[in-house]
């Protein structure tokens, strides 16, 4: 396979893994907070065929698959239920909530690095560009933040801000903090990039023509670094997927009834019932399709740049 | 001699920035120890004013940071409100278990890492190092997290394994090496956990570094003069990969450590992690202060250590 | 020495850090004249370029272009001036941004200094295409595409953009093949004689430049310490350095030393 096969494969499944996530709303049979108390821990749904009709079966009762009701793409009429991945504690189905999970932690894992790539990139050019006092600002900052390994910064920065928040709150501040402490590795990166830049010579060449600041940066620069923030951005995200996932396990991050993939793996903390409800567990199995698809894209990536 | 004072004085430097950022970075969140306090309706605000007082929260920020110097260098390290003692004495059983477990998984990691790498390395693009790369790159996808609920799930299922803790109750009265065996016990999960999450990088690292040196011209040389693969191995291609080693575990240090906190507290392990959280949880600041200061310092020490030992074996560096 | 010249160096100077890489430089140099500049590697060759094509500002002496004193004027009138002087580097691979194409290269200057619009910009890429001897249809072909010969002329094209008067060209022969310097010689040559421009070609290989230049100036030590026409230098060299530098490129040189 060649290497371009590799990446469009990697990032076509990823976007469907990512796209299924954001269309949670639409995927989903059930909102995520929709309780059913009289069917705690349910197995997944069977799917029985009459034809080419789906049906599912409670007992006696039929009960066929809809389509396209209630603005969702999959439903069946009460009392009948469709658990595609069964049912938790309460009752609610976990398929939804996988979906709604999914979306919080994805979400939270790109938009992270969105803000570390972008501070990363701006705190490493000023850097590198302008070298003197200010490169060494950053630089002893840059240390400062990784005096402590990465969990322990991120709880230590949790805990010194306020525990009771709402779930739109929990929802940004944990993009703020796990992308506001990880700047530190992307910002030396391209630092390094903008430092060997800058002597290029047709970056010489274009400041004798009188050109600015702005405009070397902007024109002849900034595409240099390129390569680096790619394949940072490949190595971030999953890093901030797990990040958001730990938080919310930990009761730190994003918390009831809003589901995240780590406070689902909270929830499935019940080890005498777990045994026997192994669905509990597809929060964390649901990572692993991720992961593997940045893993690809990284690897691929880091090859074609060592050429 | 120059070099190792002026990192340690670096260290040492790094660690006053942390603990000077860390307190301004408390007196600066919102609400203490006692802020649950203020929203029983039944306790008086004077009474929470007074309960400040009285642990010394009310007074100025560079009073405070002096104090906790002070009782730092007396080993104290500040005074835990939620324990009501000082956090030292709490610290150190934890430290020692999170070493044990770091240190432990650590070795063995290690154990299993360098002859995989190393074998992968002098059989490149065979069908061993094919099935290895995929099934790392497997594991490599697996969350520790997922991995750590899952054996727990196993050893309360099945028992064979205890489901959490550091000692069977009734420790202290098994001899030396039942004792030895209890801990141990108790450590295969957590430890086995870690060693799965690191496996997979250190592997590639190790691969990859042996690579390199392989195919290095001094060391087509030195088989082209016959010399006997295991002395190749250990008298020329290790030293030659070492540097890069060492960096690498230095590096994955923290890596370690973050690893280590979350499995602590999945799988009652009782180290600093489990510590850690309930500090947050009750913010209790002052645990929450030592525990970030000594994660800072076995980052620091490690790095270090790291850098003394490269410093040793590469002349290069000494040359700067 | 007049400073009715239409190039005249005064005592320029310029140190680094304490020592000085030029000092007490003075020559004047006629319009649409070549100056050559040798000497052996750290006499300062480079650091006066840069100082004539203001990449390093003098730490003394003047520098007047034209009736013009350099010296001492304001950022803007300091740009303006820029563009009367061009300073062609040494790697034409390296002084290229190898992603742009030609018609980029060719037309940054115009695009830094904002002259003309978009078209127009095309149409004088065109031109100074042709005025170096490269193809039109090259205009959109990204730079690494080109060899290290039409490297050299889109360099000299992109220099020519801002109708410089004086070009400085610091060895920008080396690392071509013979046939390709004899090729890049003659298109500039060539547009001397066509617009009247003023060369100082700094070179460490003395046989290239005594066929181009017209007069010869030797650095060493940061000094200039001769500076004579072509024919008296290679008959009278006054400075041991010259003499050195004299056998040293007749010793190696194929043809011999001219008369």
């Amino acid at each position: 396979m060649s290497r371009r096969t590799k990446i469009g494969a990697a990032l076509v499944f990823l976007g469907i893994l990512h796209g299924l996530a954001i269309f949670a709303g639409f995927l989903a049979p059930y909102p995520y907070a929709e309780q059913h108390r009289e069917f705690p821990y349910l197995p997944p749904t069977r799917i029985h065929w009459s034809g080419l009709r789906p049906f599912v079966q409670d007992g006696a009762r039929r009960y066929p698959i809809q389509f396209f009701v209630h603005g969702r793409l999959v439903g069946v009429e009460a009392p009948g239920v469709i658990f595609l991945l069964g049912s938790d504690a309460y009752g609610r189905d976990l398929f939804s909530r996988l979906l709604y999970g999914g979306r919080v932690s994805l979400l939270t894992g790109l938009l992270a690095a969105f803000l570390s790539l972008g501070l990363g990139l701006a705190l490493g050019t000023a850097a590198g560009f302008h070298g003197g006092w200010l490169d060494q600002i950053l630089m002893r900052a840059g240390e400062l933040v990784m005096a402590l390994p990465w969990l322990y910064l991120l709880l230590a920065v949790r805990a010194f801000l306020p525990l009771h928040i709402t779930t739109v709150q929990a929802f940004f501040l944990l993009i703020v903090i796990i992308g506001g402490v990880g700047w530190v590795r992307p910002a030396r990166m391209i630092r390094g990039v903008v430092l060997s830049a800058r002597e290029r010579g047709f970056v010489l060449a274009a400041r004798g023509f009188g050109a600015s600041d702005a405009y070397l940066i902007r024109r002849h620069i900034l595409p240099l670094t390129l390569g680096v923030v790619l394949t940072q951005a490949t190595v971030l995200i999953p890093q901030y997927i797990l990040a958001e996932v730990a938080l919310s396990f930990l009761g730190l991050g994003v918390s009831e009834p809003v589901p995240s993939w780590g406070n689902m793996l909270a929830e499935a903390q019940q080890y005498h019932a777990l045994v026997a409800h192994g669905w509990m567990l597809a929060p964390g199995l649901a990572i692993i399709p991720v992961l593997l698809g940045y893993l690809l894209l990284a690897d691929t990536l880091l090859e074609s740049r060592n050429q | 001699m120059r070099y190792i004072g002026r990192r340690l004085l670096h260290g040492f430097l790094l660690l006053v920035g942390v603990s000077v950022l860390s307190f301004v970075f408390a007196d600066l969140a919102p609400g203490d120890y006692f802020s649950e306090l203020r929203t029983n309706p039944r306790v008086s605000a004077e009474t929470v004013a007074a309960l400040r007082a009285q642990s010394g929260l009310d007074r100025p920020l560079p009073v405070r940071y002096a104090a906790w110097v002070a009782s730092v260098l007396r080993g104290d390290f500040g005074y835990s409100l939620a324990y009501n003692s000082p956090v030292g004495p709490l610290l150190w059983g934890r430290v020692r278990a999170t070493l044990l477990l770091a240190g432990t998984a650590t070795i063995l990691a290690w154990l299993m890492a360098l002859p995989l790498g190393i074998w992968n390395a002098t059989a490149r693009g065979k069908w061993g190092d094919s099935v290895s790369k995929v099934v790392l790159s497997f594991l490599l996808a697996i969350p520790e997290l997922l991995l750590a609920i899952v054996f727990l799930m196993l050893a309360v299922e099945s028992g064979y394994f205890p489901a959490g803790g550091m000692v069977s109750p009734g420790w202290a009265s098994l001899n030396g090496p039942e004792r030895v065996g209890d801990v141990a016990w108790h450590l295969a999960l957590p430890v086995a956990v870690l060693v799965l999450g690191m496996l997979p990088t250190l592997v590639r690292h190790v691969r990859a570094s042996m690579a390199e040196a392989i195919d290095s011209p001094f060391a087509l040389s030195a088989r082209a003069q016959g010399i006997p693969r295991r002395r190749l191995l250990f008298r020329h291609l290790l030293p030659a990969a070492a540097n890069q080693l060492i960096s690498l575990a230095g590096f994955s240090l923290g890596t370690l450590l973050s690893a280590s906190l979350l499995i602590e507290v999945v799988m009652g392990w009782p180290g600093l992690g489990p510590l850690f959280l309930e500090a947050i949880m009750a913010r209790d600041f002052a645990v929450v202060l030592a525990v970030v200061m000594l994660s800072a310092s076995f980052l620091v020490v490690g790095n270090l250590l790291a850098d003394i030992l490269l410093y040793r074996m590469d002349p290069r560096i000494r040359m700067k | 020495m007049a400073v009715d010249s239409f190039l005249s160096v005064q005592g320029l100077g310029k140190s680094f850090a304490g020592r000085a890489a030029i000092q007490d430089v003075t020559f004047s140099l006629e319009r649409g004249q070549t100056l050559g500049v040798v000497g052996p590697s750290g006499s300062g060759k480079s650091t006066l370029a840069r100082c004539l094509a203001f990449f390093e500002v003098p730490t003394c002496g003047e520098i007047w272009l034209d009736g013009r004193n350099l010296c001492g004027l304001d950022r803007r009138q300091r740009a303006a001036m820029r563009a009367g002087i061009q300073l062609i580097f040494q790697e034409p691979a390296s002084s290229l941004n190898p992603r742009f194409t030609a018609a980029q290269i060719v037309i940054e200057p115009l695009l830094i200094r904002r002259v003309g619009s978009g078209k127009t910009r095309r149409q004088r890429a065109s031109e100074l295409m042709e005025t170096v001897g490269l193809a039109r249809q090259a205009l959109d072909t990204p730079a690494l595409e080109f060899s290290g010969g039409e490297r050299q002329r889109l360099a000299i094209a992109r220099a020519l953009a801002l109708e410089p008067k004086l070009l400085i060209l610091d060895e920008s022969f080396a690392g071509l093949d013979l046939s390709v310097q004899a090729q890049v010689a003659n298109l500039l040559l060539d547009l001397q004689e066509r617009r009247g421009l003023t060369y100082i070609l700094i070179s460490h290989d003395l046989a290239l430049v005594w066929r181009l230049a017209g007069e010869i100036a030797v650095m060493d030590d940061g000094r200039m310490v001769e500076h004579a026409g072509v024919a008296d230098l290679l008959a009278r060299p006054q400075h041991p350095r010259t003499r050195e530098l004299l056998h040293a490129a007749q010793a190696l040189s194929l043809d011999g030393a001219p008369a």
